[in-house]
């Protein structure tokens, strides 16, 4: 009877240690098809064409996150280094100043920095950008286009529904790899 | 009791109809959006000039475009080059190896091409007589002219003005920069760099960086320069403007614009005399408007989007 107890008491720990392995082996079993599943399937992002943006200014309004994760990335490979600049001047500006009454951005994230006669360099400063893509749109109009707007992904909460995305109306918003997370035109420094 | 619930009910309805499908529409409105369509608005302004023919190229992608003096008109793109009629009639074409970027027909008929990185050029049958050599790895040439036998081409890439003898080789380089001659340099953000010879043989270059135009002595020194920057419709605005212009008989400078779409006539001291044509006769976002003039002093605008020669003529 004595070595019968005995007996069910050991039986008793090889359950609880049989249990821990089963459960170990079983995570660490999940976390590999987790991984697996990550790397067959893709992770995606949401991000924008710039070829396809029209710079509403609804990437500023609808992103859920304040300020927008949208933000202003310049191209330096393809800006003209303008001193009349598009994207940085007011279409009616006077004098090229830094003046605030002469730019463009509403919330002064673009620093303009003299390189040499007559040649400036535009800095976005992406604290302060918005993501409005009034200069994007500046730049479009009248210049080569080197200021575009995309989701920054540290940035981004990457819902599963974007809100943007929805509202965009020129249906620039994608889903798109997560190990190529960005579609500027040229290249970014 | 019936009726007046009804009556509430319907009132309902409407409003969530109103909400949901009109309130919506005011909401669409952006204070963060850009409107530069205000630029564009020159209503009260007439052009002198209308659009009195067009016609349409077969080769796929149009870059330039002349006029030699029996007023045929010439085309070069993807495919080599399209000869066509005063009126718009095929009279021949032929095929180059490379991409025709810019090009001009001299007094006897030679048709001279720029081809990205040289100068080649050809009979008036269409027979390649001389390819020059590549001017620079990083040349791009975006204009060329002839006078007498200097031929002027234009470089986007490296920002200078080359001239040629008509056996390729460089005579000298026009337009770097100099402060102690005054010669403040181009700059070309972008490759519209565009330059002419007047019927007197003086050598026009645009400056687009700076709006501004540059005569220049053959061996370079500069002769004069005026600037035109503004929104308004007497000026230049924008990278790059004026991207294409051409001469009048009476030497008068033909210019066309990029961004604020639109076509214009100055005198060579940058009095604006006509407006050609306006931002509502071109789509939006058009680049690359090559301008020629014939002896009619008809006004040809290669329209890339549209794939078609206009042509204009002045009405008063």
């Amino acid at each position: 009877m004595a070595d019968q107890k005995k007996k069910n008491k050991l039986n008793r720990r090889e359950f609880i240690f049989n249990t821990i392995r089963i459960t170990v082996v079983l995570g660490l079993g999940g976390v590999a098809t987790f991984l697996g599943r990550r790397s067959l399937t893709g992770e995606t992002v949401w991000q924008l064409d710039p070829a396809k943006c029209i710079q509403c200014g609804r990437c500023a309004t609808n992103c859920v996150k304040s300020p927008s994760a949208v933000k202003c990335v310049h191209v330096y490979d393809i800006c003209g280094y303008c001193d009349l600049c598009g994207g940085y001047f007011k279409p009616n500006t006077k004098t090229l100043t830094t003046a605030a009454e002469n730019q463009l951005c509403p919330t002064n994230a673009i620093k303009r920095r003299f390189v040499e006669e007559p040649f400036f360099e535009y800095t976005i400063e992406e604290n302060l950008c918005i993501g409005c893509g009034k200069c994007v749109k500046g730049c479009s109009a009248f210049g080569n286009g080197s200021l575009q707007l995309q989701v920054r992904q540290h940035l981004c909460d990457n819902c599963n529904e974007c809100s943007i995305a929805r509202h965009c109306p020129s249906g620039a918003y994608s889903k798109i790899p997560a190990s190529d997370p960005y579609r500027l035109r040229g290249f970014e420094r | 009791m019936i009726l007046s619930g009804l009556f509430l009910l319907s009132v309902v309805i409407v409003y969530i109809i109103w909400d949901l499908f009109y309130k919506g529409q005011e909401k669409s409105i952006n204070p963060y959006e850009l409107d530069v369509s205000g630029l564009k608005k020159m209503d009260t302004l007439n052009p002198s000039y209308s659009e009195v023919l067009q016609f349409q190229p077969v080769m796929s992608i149009i870059y330039g475009i002349s006029s030699d003096r029996y007023d045929r008109i010439y085309i070069g793109g993807s495919g080599g080059i399209e000869v066509f009629g005063a009126s718009g009639n095929p009279v021949f074409s032929f095929a180059t190896q490379d991409t025709v970027r810019c090009l001009a027909v001299d007094s006897a008929g030679f048709i001279l091409l720029g081809l990205k990185d040289h100068i080649a050029i050809y009979t008036p049958k269409g027979k390649l007589a001389i390819s020059f050599p590549q001017i620079d790895k990083h040349c791009i040439i975006t204009s060329i002219a002839i006078a007498g036998d200097d031929i002027y081409a234009a470089d986007a890439g490296t920002k200078i003005v080359y001239r040629f003898n008509r056996s390729g080789k460089v005579v000298n380089k026009i337009g770097a920069k100099d402060p102690a001659q005054g010669i403040p340099g181009f700059i070309v953000p972008s490759p519209y760099f565009d330059l002419g010879i007047t019927k007197d043989g003086s050598l026009w270059v645009v400056n687009p960086g700076r709006h501004s135009f540059e005569q220049y002595h053959p061996d370079g020194t500069l002769i004069t320069t005026w600037e035109k920057s503004s929104t308004g419709i007497d000026g230049f605005f924008g990278c790059c403007n004026p991207g294409h212009f051409a001469f009048l008989s009476d030497g008068n400078i033909v210019t066309s614009e990029k961004g604020i779409e639109r076509i214009k006539v100055y005198d060579q001291k940058g009095n604006l005399l006509h407006v050609v044509a306006l931002p509502g006769s071109f789509d939006e976002g058009i680049k690359g408007l090559d301008l020629a003039v014939d002896s009619r002093n008809r006004i040809l605008v290669l329209d890339p989007i549209r794939h078609q020669v206009r042509i204009f003529e002045k009405t008063f």
